[in-house]
Order: structure tokens, then C-alpha cells, then sequence
């Protein structure tokens, strides 16, 4: 102490532990100090006064650009292939008990609304869905966003019931939910039920195999009618097939959530499905006359680009001709 | 504080995504407001903390031990944006030159008299005649509270010669505060 008090305020500041003590205070021996001498005590206000002239014009950034920068970060995290692992339900029996208890609710729920609304509220049943070659991008009443891909259709009502956004989908789509911990989002796609509090996601119910769910932030809860439940973390994926959870640890983002950036992404895929895919995507009618010699399967990605860059490429892998009749939205495909 | 932070950062080594998102949390807004210092280009910090927190969860296995998350990240930041400028300057063929700038808040607590906003320009004056290793010293110290040795590693200067340059800094608002704030110092 002794050698504190030989200091003068100049040399103080140059000391850590007494900054350090006069910004945020709780250092015992530098109170001790202070008390020991009136005079300590007068060089402890002159260092107040000159800490707190320090006080900065700060430059922060809104709490929207927080969020935005952190999704970015968490997607980018996700393109770099470094994500947790999906954290089975380990507690599955409890949880079924659990589903069993929520879905009678959920009966008597619907039960009741055959026999009208609750007095004063007035519910309306909002559908939305899309045909060959359309998307859709839609704002739900909870400020949520939805983006439907083609041949789609999701519905809810309007207003949301009070403890939780239900919304019911047919097809794939990927949501970016507002946060509201109070009021979970659900999304029932084919028994699937996918919960959320705010995350972004893509649930995608098109295939007959089953229905995929995707996390790309936040975190999710999917649960089929048995009740079985598994928690996804970012980059994770589940695959719902005949009410058993499959997941994969690692999505690939491209081929998950590539179409709403307007990527066309074929994996692997033999021909048949190509001219699906076309049809669904460009909303165009596919004939095809082609006498393909063996079952090539095919891998290409597209960006934003036309039915015809797309149908050049693929043409040089199966050697074929096209005519495209846009009048018609139908193209021809032949040897 | 220290002993949390040693906790937090072993969390984002062992891969908690918790861990990493609570430091996000914790350290953005200060990065960004300790970025504006070099740049009035927002873009250019919002680029830079995002590779920085990506790379920072991406290459977490590769991180060492520490004890000031906050030390840790100003000096990782600093160097990304200074990289940044320095690849836009070259581009425009500018010798590199990168000042340090900061103001005094008018909301300042302690100057709140009838003519408290004239003060604050007069201290904001004087601000700009210090060198901007003596203001960026001042920053970091007063403003965010770091340790000389912290300092000087994010400054990369010997820990003499930054205790030499806060003294310095100190001494010339001293004699150039007369009338202002620093007036007990002569006292």
C-alpha cells in the first residue's frame, strides 16, 4: 500500500487493477486504500471524473443487423460442413406419453370448432398454394415468412388460436419464423409435426418417400403420430418415411433449400424423374420420345437460368433433340 | 468476468453451439463499434465479423486457451479490417495510412451544464491532435478497459513503449485541457 500512496493520479491511471477498480468498482484492497486517507479518497473522484470523461460516441449496430449478421454466420457455419449432432430423443417414452395428451386436446379441439367458433372470435380458414413453375412468398400474421415452392399448398387459420401458430402444409416449403416463445409454430405435414419457437426451415412433403425436414437456424422439435420425437440443430435433417424418423447429420444445402435461392439441383437422378422435375419447375408440359439404351443417371446444378440452358445441358448427356413451344408451354424431347 | 470467459471459450473449443452463440452475442456490438474506429465503411466490419465468428466456430478445434475473450477478438478483428483497407487502398493505388477515430459523447454524464456541447466540441478538438497510437492506446484503455499487456498485443508495441505513449497522451490533454475537464490535474 505503501508504495499506492506514493503515486499520483497520472501514475494511478497507469495502473490496471485501479482502472479497472474505477470503472466497474469491487476491488477490495484499492477500497481499503481509499479509506485509509482523506486524501486517497480526493484522488479517487478526480479518477472518477476523468474515467467518465471518457465516456464515447458509440457506433452500434441495430438489433436487426445483429440477427441478420447471425443468421449469416450460421449459415455460412452450415455451407462449412460444421454443425452438432442431432440429439436423439433419449426420453422418447416420455415424450409419446406426452404427444398422446396433446393430440386428444388437439381432437377435442377440432371437435369443438365443428360446433362453431368461440363466442367473439371470428376464425377464417386462409389457404394458399401454387401450380406448375410458381413459387409463392408469403407473410404470416406472426410477421413469419413463408416461401412455398411448386405445386404446394399450406393453409391456417386466421387469427392464430392463442397458444400456438398451427399451420398445415402439403408439398415443400421453408419458413423463416418470428420468434415467440410463448406461442410455438407448428407445421403438420402428412402426421409430421414440426415445432418451432424462430428458426428458418424447409419441410418438404412432395416426394412419395416421405416427408424431409431441414433446420437451417435455430433449433426444431419433429415428431411423428407415434409421439417419437428427435431435436434438430442447424445443418441438420430428418427423413420421415412410413412414421419412422431417419435422420442425416449433414444436409447438403443445395439440394434441400437450393430452390428458393432458384437453384435447380438434380442428384443422381435417372430420366424420368428429369422430366418431372422440369415440369414441376418451369411449369411446362414434357413429350418425350426418347429411346434411352441404358439408364443414365444424371447430376447438374442450375441457377437462375432458362428452360433452354437447362434442356442444352441435359441434352448433351442423354443426346437428344428439343423444341420448345412456349405458346403451348410444351417442349418435345426426341433422338 | 475472466473465469466465465475461460469457461465460455473451453465451451466453443468442445463445439457447444450455446457457448459460441452467447459470445456472439456478448462481443458483436463491441466489435462493430471498435471497428468504426478504422472505417466509416459498414459493409467492410459486417464482412469482417462475419468471416470472423464463421471462422471462429469452423476452425474451433485449432484454438488456444484464453482468458479475455473480448482481447482475443478486438485484435482478431482489428486485423481483418486493417487487411480489408489495406486491399482497397492498394486497389486505388493509396499509400496506406489508417487513423484511429473516436469522439466524445455529448450525452456525457459529467459536462451536463449550460454549455456542456461546447465543451465536448472543444475536447473533440483536442482528440484529433493526438496520434492515432494515442488515441487508439486511450480506446482501448478507458473506453474498453484492457490490460497494458492486452494492449499490446493488440497494438503489437512493446508494453514499455505503451505505458511511454499513455503517458504521453495523458500529459497532452493535460496541458491542452486547461479549461476543461482535466483542469484538477494540474492541481
Amino acid at each position: 500500500m505503501e508504495r499506492k500512496e506514493s503515486k499520483n493520479l497520472e501514475k494511478l491511471l497507469l495502473d490496471d487493477s485501479f482502472v479497472h477498480w474505477i470503472k466497474y468498482g469491487n476491488d477490495p484492497s484499492w477500497e481499503k486504500w481509499a479509506n485509509e486517507n482523506p486524501k486517497h479518497q480526493q484522488t479517487v473522484l478526480k479518477a472518477q471524473q476523468v474515467v467518465s470523461a471518457f465516456q464515447l460516441k458509440e457506433d452500434f449496430p441495430t438489433a436487426e443487423k445483429i440477427d441478420l449478421l447471425k443468421n449469416n454466420i450460421d449459415d455460412n457455419i452450415i455451407l462449412h460442413g460444421g454443425t452438432n449432432p442431432v440429439n436423439w430423443g433419449v426420453w422418447t417414452k416420455w415424450a409419446a406419453a406426452i404427444a398422446l395428451i396433446v393430440s386428444c386436446f388437439a381432437v377435442l379441439y377440432n371437435v369443438s370448432k365443428i360446433h362453431g367458433p368461440e363466442v367473439g372470435q371470428a376464425y377464417k380458414l386462409i389457404e394458399k398454394s401454387t401450380h406448375n413453375g410458381q413459387k409463392l412468398t408469403t407473410n404470416l400474421p406472426d410477421g413469419s415468412k413463408v416461401m412455398l415452392n411448386t405445386n404446394s399448398k399450406m393453409s391456417y387459420e386466421f387469427p392464430f388460436n392463442g397458444n400456438e401458430r398451427i399451420i398445415h402444409l402439403e408439398g415443400e416449403a421453408f419458413f423463416e419464423v418470428t420468434r415467440d416463445t410463448l406461442r410455438p409454430f407448428r407445421v403438420i405435414s402428412s402426421g409430421i409435426t414440426t415445432t418451432a419457437l424462430g428458426t428458418s426451415f424447409n419441410i418438404n412433403s412432395k416426394h412419395e418417400k416421405g416427408v424431409d425436414v431441414s433446420l437451417l437456424t435455430g433449433k426444431v422439435s419433429v415428431q411423428n403420430l407415434s409421439g417419437e420425437s428427435v431435436i434438430l440443430y442447424p445443418g441438420n435433417k430428418v427423413v420421415a418415411i412410413d412414421n419412422d424418423l431417419v435422420h442425416t447429420e449433414q444436409f447438403d444445402y443445395n439440394q434441400e433449400l437450393g430452390w428458393k435461392d432458384g437453384v435447380l439441383i438434380f442428384r443422381d437422378v435417372s430420366f424420368p424423374e428429369i422430366v418431372d422435375k422440369l415440369e414441376d419447375w418451369y411449369g411446362i408440359k414434357v413429350d418425350s420420345r426418347l429411346k434411352l439404351k441404358d439408364n443414365i443417371h444424371y447430376s447438374g446444378n442450375y441457377k437462375n437460368e432458362t428452360l433452354e440452358e437447362v434442356l442444352q445441358g441435359i441434352s448433351f448427356i442423354y443426346h437428344f433433340e428439343y423444341t420448345i413451344h412456349a405458346d403451348e408451354s410444351r417442349v418435345e424431347i426426341y433422338n | 468476468m475472466k473465469t466465465s470467459d475461460g469457461s465460455l471459450w473451453e465451451g466453443l473449443r468442445q463445439g457447444e453451439k450455446s457457448a459460441f452463440d452467447q459470445i456472439y452475442y456478448l462481443y458483436v456490438k463491441l466489435l462493430f463499434n471498435y471497428g468504426k474506429r478504422y472505417t466509416a465503411n459498414d459493409e467492410l466490419i459486417e464482412d469482417c465479423i462475419q468471416n470472423l465468428f464463421t471462422d471462429l466456430w469452423v476452425k474451433r478445434k485449432k484454438l488456444g486457451k484464453t482468458n479475455n475473450i473480448k482481447a482475443y477478438l478486438l485484435l482478431s478483428i482489428k486485423r481483418r479490417i486493417l487487411r480489408q483497407i489495406g486491399i482497397q487502398q492498394k486497389k486505388l493505388m493509396v499509400h496506406l495510412h489508417v487513423d484511429f477515430v473516436f469522439e466524445f459523447s455529448v450525452e456525457d454524464k459529467m459536462i451536463q451544464e449550460a454549455n456542456h456541447v461546447e465543451k465536448v466540441k472543444q475536447l473533440n478538438r483536442t482528440l484529433t491532435k493526438l496520434t492515432p497510437k494515442q488515441k487508439e492506446v486511450i480506446y482501448l484503455k478507458f473506453y474498453e478497459d484492457l490490460s497494458y499487456k492486452e494492449i499490446a498485443e493488440i497494438m503489437n508495441v512493446e508494453i514499455k513503449a505503451i505505458y511511454k505513449i499513455t503517458a504521453r497522451a495523458l500529459n497532452f490533454l493535460k496541458e491542452n485541457f486547461t479549461m476543461l475537464v482535466f483542469y484538477w490535474l494540474l492541481s
